[in-house]
């Protein structure tokens, strides 16, 4: 089983760097930690870089995982080639560009484009955003799946993934105590459904939301509280229509041998037991 | 000394009720039990409850003043004032039985503010027995708190700390928030070209109830008129709305609240001194920042 132990960054291909450098520091509240030529690299928290926009297609999204070490790597590679995912090794550049020490690539079972890395680089600097959006740090994303019982089954079986909460089919799991890192989205082919930061608190949320309503930023849901892990947010669009989360308050699950997933029923009020309503999860 | 150590005069719901006048009373009532969540006390009349006690909003005929009632500590501590209001010429007039009954109250005076606002000062509030049950689960904990619109600030501000007792606990321009007891304030002055009710606000027991009731209003269509939001001064939650017939209504929940132990602070009125998050206020003019 490959032993996933935390997310780590997302890379999302753009024909403007420009916009979304300037989406992701003016808007979001990220911080730029580096520019390479053709890509930027923005900070969140300690690490060294949490969101990479580079020259792309952008239809070219890509989460990755960290992995214990090399060992837990090859290990990971073993196991994706006997099931008949092929596997990329990352070359000396394309870790360099990843931060990384190593790294493998592959599809999931929908077609994502998923990164397993070893020893991502941490920075010395302290994280400060040019907006005061409170962010604490990258927390997880939602994924697109084509059949979210059988892309259930592959993170759940292939990797150490644990099933919080359903949603209808819709899992969210978890790779460590936080309710959830990897929330999988019904759609039509893959991509990254939403990357989410947290934030520090409620306050920071919903002072978010009048903020980018008042820069004409769509808000797609929310503010809300999901009824599953328990969290504040709000859903918003960015460059390319990738859709971006602040939350706050997200449950820990402390007891693993104990906890049992409940089924929520696929209604709006399973994601938001305030009664706001979502335009980016079609119900 | 923080407010709630003092020997106030108040008792510890000073806040007794709040005297609605309503174009349309059936109309009234049908938002009071559909969307403020309240539970009618009376079916002869339109009186509501919103927690134990046996009636906290009145509807009345249109061509009645609107009033808000200040509960005393007790008939001591409100012959006392009222004897205080009379020597210094303050015209006070003590309500008979039946005005007393329909305010759910054992003894009454009624007075006037410089605005010209009905203040009635009573004591013995009369709690229901009942437990308090409306038919929407609106989470309501009390009829908590009122803006009230000012003619001339600095003469009601006067009034009310130097006469009725009340503390100024911060200012935002010139609107004026007064403290009676621990909480943050229980009336605010809005500056105005006139008079009357500005708001009246019901306390929800938490933040869940206050974000339920806020889209519960939405798809209601219920206008929005400010928030939902942070009222700087208090750090109560708050969304302010619409009746149908102009008058506004609020939730709060003030579980966070900032409770006074302090000199009152100066704001400058902007929008968001008036609302942490920066939610702006629509159509009310008394709470549009300048």
């Amino acid at each position: 089983m490959i032993e996933l132990i935390d997310i780590s960054y997302v890379r999302l291909g753009t024909p403007d760097l420009g916009l979304a450098e300037d989406f992701a520091t003016r808007v979001l509240g990220l911080q730029v930690g580096e520019r390479g030529g053709k890509s930027v690299y923005l900070r969140s928290d300690q690490r060294a870089h949490t969101l990479c926009y580079y020259e792309g297609d952008p239809r070219e999204q890509t989460v990755a995982f960290e992995v214990r070490d090399a060992a837990a790597l090859d290990a990971a590679a073993s196991v994706l080639e006997s099931i008949g995912h092929p596997v990329h090794r990352g070359t000396a550049s394309e870790c360099a560009a990843r931060k990384v020490r190593a790294f493998i690539g592959f599809k999931d079972p929908t077609g994502n484009s998923v990164e397993l890395v070893a020893r991502p680089e941490m920075s010395g600097k302290r994280y400060y955003g040019m907006r005061d959006a409170g962010i604490t740090g990258f927390n997880h994303v939602g994924l697109n799946s084509t059949d979210p019982v059988r892309d259930e089954k592959f993170w759940t079986t292939v990797c150490n993934a644990r099933v919080s909460d359903r949603i209808g089919d819709i899992a969210l799991m978890r790779v460590n105590a936080i309710h959830h890192t990897l929330a999988l989205a019904p759609a039509k082919g893959p991509g990254i459904q939403h990357v989410n930061h947290q934030v520090e608190s409620n306050d920071d949320v919903m002072r978010s939301f009048y903020h980018l309503t008042e820069q004409h930023v769509p808000i797609v849901f929310g503010p809300g509280r999901h009824p599953t892990s328990g969290a504040r947010f709000l859903y918003f669009r960015g460059p390319n229509g990738m859709v971006f989360e602040y939350s706050v308050g997200v449950d820990e699950i402390q007891d693993e041998a104990a906890h049992r997933p409940r089924q929520f029923g696929f209604e709006p009020t399973s994601l938001c037991m305030w009664g706001s309503k979502s335009n980016c999860v079609p119900m | 000394m923080s407010r709630s150590d003092a020997v106030t005069p108040f008792s510890d719901q000073p806040l007794a009720y709040s005297r609605i006048p309503m174009p349309s009373l059936a109309m009234a009532a049908r938002f009071a039990i559909d969307v403020l969540g309240l539970e009618r006390s009376d079916e002869r009349e339109f009186s509501f409850r919103s927690d134990e006690r046996r009636r906290s909003i009145m509807f009345t005929d249109e061509a009645a003043p609107p009033a808000i009632g200040i509960a005393l500590a007790d008939d001591e501590a409100l012959v006392r004032l009222a004897e205080t209001l009379s020597s210094r010429h303050i015209s006070v007039a003590e309500l008979d039985g039946e005005a007393c009954r329909r305010r759910a109250v054992r003894r009454c005076f009624s007075i006037s503010d410089p605005t010209g606002h009905s203040i009635e000062l009573v004591a013995r509030v009369e709690l229901s027995a009942r437990r308090f049950h409306p038919l929407r689960d609106s989470g309501l904990a009390g009829f908590s708190t009122v803006g009230l619109r000012s003619r001339d600030i600095d003469a009601d501000v006067r009034f009310w700390c130097e006469t009725i007792g009340a503390e100024v606990a911060d200012r935002v321009g010139d609107i004026t928030y007064l403290r009676f007891d621990a909480a943050h304030h229980r009336i605010a002055l809005y500056p105005s070209d006139r008079g009357g009710l500005l708001y009246a606000s019901f306390a929800v027991k938490s933040h869940d109830d206050l974000m339920r009731n806020a889209y519960l209003l939405e798809e209601r269509q219920v206008r929005i008129v400010h928030g939902p939001g942070l009222e700087t001064v208090s750090n109560r939650m708050f969304v302010r709305f619409q009746a149908p017939d102009g008058a506004v209504f609020a939730f709060e929940f003030n579980g966070n609240e900032e409770r006074g132990d302090r000199r009152p602070r100066q704001f400058a009125l902007d929008r968001y001194a008036l609302c942490a998050w920066g939610s702006p206020c629509r159509d009310v003019r008394e709470l549009a920042a300048a």
